[in-house]
């Protein structure tokens, strides 16, 4: 798998197969869609807050338009932002780096990914621009919304959406194959799974997780296009078929999907919370087996999206109790990292702050889902903003203040400098406030009733004394936007203007802060071995307060150290 | 290499044997479509699908771990099938008696 380091612009930066250049590509391709996501929100929310009035940037927002920004609102930041960042951004820059690899197992299938992912970009921004517009029946395609032109009036840009999101899976099934074979097969001598850093663990299982659940929707999306091209009747029961068989191949496997995202962005939290706690996770094994179960749990509850569809009641109860299950391996997981956290030495840094804030305000919409997995309040609260700001209160904090958290971290490893504090502080206490700003009054609403597909809320009476609520929360996001903009400045001036990182900035222990910052091409000046595992902080005795993973044993310090043995 | 070389099939004898079953499978589907002849159809299927799994995708040499991976696929496509079962197959008035 070995290759050279590549001579002109387009091999180096454009066709790279370098994991590190690939990632860039993935981060960056996925912030440029946060800001698409991120303008669409805040469309959508004017015109909830100021009906019919004209947006400032988009004009008057027609009521067949407001369902295809709400569609591609969703879709972008679930599969444009989210999986790109998050799986394939981090898991590209530092699965084989925490390894000890060189580059990823299969360089040039990584690269194919990028770009069949970059080609997915192209067409889901096309469809905006095609006759009828983007897709309208929500992030979920949900038919018959989808099924027929007729039912919403788009033809081509639905089509178009099914293509992209297809696009999209094939490029993150290379990248998984890739991700799980790097982490599996490609650890430095001395490296058993026991010392695998939590983050490889938790890329690897969500890897697992997407591979085994992708195959229904992929089904089910060829299905959709038959329906909606071919003249096949799969969902349409005027030909035999039924619209409850999307949803089900559709959540069995979205709600995956939901941990797919979620993994990794647990696994920044657990690095960054042990460089900057400098203290040892607590409950390694605990967690993996956590994570494990998760895993495996979370096929075997995604009917609780569909608690009023018509779904046979016999399976509402099974599938209540299996949601209300799946909360304990998380709930494992968080106390873990409450746990390392106490009496900890805690250097509060930007990246700290951003991993603090996600375990608090994650906890808020894990708690809330909690109420959701009840099949009695889901009837009542279901399709409200209850769920919507159920939903953005884990994915928020998962997508967003995660991949801060990440990349105000790893910024050393992906450009040599580190990033403007200062900055960095604003830009926190901004997206903190406001995004509870925006979403805590959509709790209230939902509770009102408010339906999360409707263009102009007024037009119930029962719902125009929550207009107040609905114009704070779109205040939320303006100023959630603009708390942004130090962000965006900060990520590319650092580029230059950063002061130099070294290689371990933070004095933290995993084998990615080995090599220089940024790693060169091939990543290590010579081969690593893995001594411990990955989290020797504050170890008993004199001297610095970390071993790194890479450094040779002090005879007299190693046996009480190592995870790998210490671990029960 | 020559581990793999070593357990390398005869396909055409396995090709031979898919092909008999398909054409036993089309001779019962020709004769009728009871549950039993549906039956040992979606049973000729298994085993083709087995023989498929082991020749041609070669899981006869892979490692442990890509066998796991394809059971554990096989788990999650079998819990995809008894949650669809309720709803898609036995819904009230599609099939009489359930």
């Amino acid at each position: 798998m070995s290759h050279g380091e590549p001579e002109s612009f387009v091999r180096k930066y454009i066709f790279s197969v370098d994991h590190k250049v690939i990632a860039k590509q993935y981060m960056i391709t996925g912030l440029f869609m946060a800001l698409l996501g991120g303008f669409l929100a805040y469309a959508l929310r004017s015109q909830l807050a100021w009906p019919g009035d004209s947006i400032v940037g988009l004009g008057v927002i027609a009521p067949h338009a407001y369902n295809s920004v709400v569609t591609l609102h969703g879709t972008i930041m679930v599969f444009w932002v989210a999986m790109p960042i998050l799986v394939a951004g981090f898991g590209n820059l530092l699965v084989p780096l925490m390894v000890g690899a060189e580059d990823m197992a299969f360089p040039r299938l990584n690269m194919l990914s990028y770009w069949v992912f970059f080609l997915s970009t192209i067409v889901i921004i096309a469809s905006f621009f095609v006759p009828g517009g983007a897709a309208g029946g929500g992030w979920t395609a949900y038919p018959p919304l989808s099924g027929t032109v007729h039912a919403s009036g788009v033809n081509w840009g639905m089509n178009l959406w099914i293509l992209a999101v297809a696009l999209e899976f094939v490029a993150f099934l290379i990248g998984g194959i890739n991700i799980i074979t790097t982490g599996i097969n490609m650890r430095v001598p001395g490296m058993s799974m026991w010392d695998l850093p939590l983050f490889v663990w938790e890329e690897l299982i969500a890897s697992i997780v997407f591979l085994l659940a992708v195959g229904p929707l992929i089904a089910g999306a060829v299905m959709l296009l038959l329906d909606r091209s071919f003249g096949t009747g799969f969902y349409a029961p005027s030909a035999g078929g039924d619209p409850l068989l999307f949803q089900h191949l559709f959540w069995f496997f979205g709600h995956p999907e939901v941990y797919v995202l979620l993994l990794p962005a647990l696994g920044i939290m657990g690095e960054v919370l042990c460089a900057f706690s400098r203290k040892t996770i607590f409950g390694y094994r605990t967690i993996v087996w956590s994570v494990i179960s998760a895993g495996l749990l979370s096929f075997v509850v995604w009917a609780h999206h569909q608690f009023v569809s018509g779904l046979d009641p016999r399976l509402a109860f099974p599938f209540s109790v299996t949601t209300i299950l799946i909360s304990v391996p998380f709930a494992v997981h968080l106390f873990a990292f409450i746990a390392t956290l106490y009496k900890a030495s805690i250097r509060f840094t930007v990246a700290m702050a951003f991993t603090l804030a996600m375990i608090a305000l994650f906890m808020i919409g894990g708690v809330t889902g909690v109420i959701n997995g009840s099949a009695a309040a889901d009837i009542f609260i279901h399709d409200t903003y209850f769920v919507v700001a159920h939903f953005h209160y884990t994915l928020v904090p998962i997508v967003f203040f995660a991949t801060f958290s990440g990349i105000y971290f790893w910024y050393p490893k992906l450009f040599g400098r580190l990033m403007n504090e200062g900055l960095g502080w604003v830009h926190f206490a901004g997206t903190f406030f406001f995004f509870n700003l925006t979403f805590i009054p959509q709790f209230a609403l939902g509770l009102m009733g408010h339906h999360r597909r409707i263009a102009n809320p007024q037009i119930f009476e029962f719902l125009r004394d929550g207009q107040g609520l609905q114009v704070l929360s779109t205040i939320g996001v303006i100023g959630l936007l603009a708390a942004q903009v130090p962000f965006v400045y900060n990520f590319f001036a650092s580029m230059v203007r950063g002061k130099p990182a070294g290689r371990n900035p933070w004095e933290a222990t995993t084998l990615e802060w080995a090599t220089a910052s940024p790693p060169p091409h091939g990543n290590f000046d010579e081969p690593q071995t893995a001594y411990r595992g990955p989290y020797v902080y504050s170890p008993p005795g004199e001297g610095p307060d970390w071993i790194p993973q890479f450094e040779p044993p002090a005879e007299a310090l190693e046996p009480d150290t190592a995870i790998s043995e210490t671990a029960s | 290499m020559s581990e793999t070389t070593e357990h390398r099939s005869n396909y055409f004898m396995v090709f031979g044997i898919l092909v008999a079953a398909l054409a036993i499978s089309l001779a019962l589907a020709a004769v009728s479509t009871g549950p039993i002849v549906v039956a040992a159809i979606f049973a000729i299927a298994t085993v083709k699908a087995y023989l498929v799994l082991t020749h041609f995708i070669h899981l006869n040499v892979e490692p442990r771990f890509i066998k796991v991976l394809v059971i554990g696929l096989l788990a999650v496509l079998t819990v995809l099938y008894i949650g669809l079962v309720p709803d898609i197959v036995w819904v009230f008035g599609r099939m009489e008696g359930a």
